[in-house]
């Protein structure tokens, strides 16, 4: 266990020490403030139009986290062979794996809590200003949503662990992850094309089934009914909000222990 | 000190050479032109798809991209006008599409696609669509408006205002529509009361239209006889 902790902690250490990081939790204090320009443009639905921008800055901040510092910190310990360093103390596959997993995935919070409090603080400043075009518990509304948007983004850093636990290197690792959120971003709204009648009748029966089929195996992404009601203030279902919970949590860690499966039986040397 | 002259000799010059290229290259925004595209559903799906997980953002720049499609059709000649406003009612459709709880949406559907484009069915269709999505009376109340002022369409005022004045907020004036629109009451001066307190809310610069039909319809002449039964 204390070894758990100790490489979880360097993780942390070494995410945090990243200049990338440092900037981007500095730019998180500054851009949910820059959001209130764009907002002003918009008539009635202000409140709305605000957290509409700050769930698009959030998509943002979670992708540079998981593209451009959790993929090269992965990549460079199977690239430069810095994995070995854990490896030769008494430490198994298995605990480096999910110490990494624990420590990157811990590198979220110090960006969540800074952007929380700029946004909350903004919020705050635009209550004052537009008053009632904002609706009463908006910031709440976001809060919650922040914290619920989030949860796709572990799974997609546990289906990186994944990528990484067979790749190369960084390329393949970026091209990969790029094209599984791709694909986790298209799908969904795709899925609901195909809703319609006139979509399902010129699309072939084995397009639809590999669709689905793909869509079974990728993380969900599609937060978009979270993000538009919460952004209208319109409570959420408790069942609903369990079973996306649930669905992102289990994704996470099935595709963990897939990860270390594969990682244990790659031959490293 | 020979070569730090040179190195900012080459500095200035590469500055120069900058700012001359960037003068003469003539890369600037210029004003795109309106286009009569059709409403096809099908642009939703494409627009669902690159949204993503983020259908909001889409539905903002829609009303964005309707303030800039005001914007220049407020500097194109009266002949291609018509231009900008197939472009205004294909950005309202997708913003509706993408989110149907906007308000701002259904907002510029009265103000602007309504009494600045004169398209009243199409105004109508988007602001009935609203009714499963807000709790307000108000989108409906204005269709129901349109419908008979403008559409001369009783029988389908009459439906919308009665649908307005089952919403939650319904106002006195939704309850009060409908049944003037059954006795068939209502005139001039209704209307253009509605038409003043429908500018309340509204940015001044989006408001022109509105205020060119008040003030048609006050220069009216069946207004005008209207006005004068009154006195007498």
């Amino acid at each position: 266990m204390t070894k758990f902790y100790f490489l979880t902690l360097f993780t942390l250490k070494e995410i945090y020490s990243q200049r990338i990081y440092q900037i981007l939790t500095g730019m998180l204090i500054v851009i949910p403030w820059l959001m209130l320009i764009p907002t002003s443009l918009f008539m009635l639905d202000i409140g709305k139009v605000f957290i509409d921008l700050l769930f698009l800055c959030l998509h943002g901040w979670a992708l540079v986290y998981i593209f451009f510092i959790a993929s090269p910190l992965l990549a460079r310990d199977i690239e430069q062979g810095s994995c070995h360093i854990f490896l030769t103390l008494p430490m198994t596959r298995t605990q480096y794996y999910w110490s990494r997993f624990a420590g990157i995935t811990s590198g979220f919070i110090p960006l969540l809590i800074v952007f929380l409090a700029s946004s909350t603080l903004a919020f705050a400043f635009a209550e004052s200003i537009w008053g009632s075009y904002i609706q009463a518990g908006a910031n709440t509304s976001f809060i919650y949503g922040t914290l619920l948007i989030l949860l796709p983004y572990i799974a997609l850093t546990a289906v990186l662990f994944m990528i990484a636990s067979s790749a190369t290197g960084l390329p393949e690792i970026t091209v990969f992850l790029f094209l599984i959120w791709l694909l986790c971003w298209t799908i969904p709204p795709v899925l609901g094309a195909l809703q319609e009648t006139e979509v399902q009748n010129s699309t072939p029966d084995v397009i639809v089934l590999v669709i689905k089929a793909v869509h079974q195996l990728l993380p969900d992404l599609s937060s978009s009914e979270i993000s538009l009601g919460l952004a209208h203030n319109y409570p959420l279902q408790s069942l609903q909000v369990i079973g996306y919970c649930t669905h992102h949590l289990a994704y996470a860690l099935l595709a963990m222990l897939l990860a270390i499966t594969i990682f244990k039986r790659r031959d490293l040397s | 000190m020979a070569k730090a002259a040179m190195m900012l000799i080459a500095m200035i010059s590469l500055l120069t050479l900058t700012s001359w290229g960037r003068s003469v290259s003539d890369i600037r925004f210029s004003m795109v032109q309106g286009s009569t595209t059709e409403w096809s559903d099908n642009q939703v799906l494409f627009y669902r798809a690159w949204a993503g997980p983020l259908p909001g953002i889409a539905a903002d720049m829609a009303v964005l991209d309707i303030f800039n499609i005001y914007a220049n059709s407020q500097q194109a000649p009266l002949s291609s006008k018509e231009l900008w406003w197939s472009q205004l009612h294909n950005q309202l459709m997708i913003g509706q599409a993408m989110d149907p709880y906007f308000r701002d949406i259904y907002r510029l559907t009265e103000g602007l696609l309504a009494y600045e484009a004169n398209k009243m069915q199409e105004s109508v269709d988007l602001l009935a669509k609203s009714e499963p999505f807000l709790n307000s009376s108000d989108p409906l109340l204005v269709a129901a408006f349109i419908a008979h002022q403008e559409l001369h369409n009783d029988e389908l005022a009459f439906d919308l205002a009665n649908r307005a004045s089952k919403k939650t907020d319904a106002q006195q004036i939704a309850v009060g529509f409908a049944s003037s629109i059954l006795r068939k009451s209502n005139g001039c001066r209704i209307a253009i009361e509605f038409l003043a307190g429908r500018l309340q809310d509204m940015p001044e610069k989006y408001q022109q239209g509105i205020k060119n039909r008040i003030q048609s319809l006050q220069t009216s002449d069946s207004c005008r006889n209207e006005f004068m039964g009154h006195n007498n």
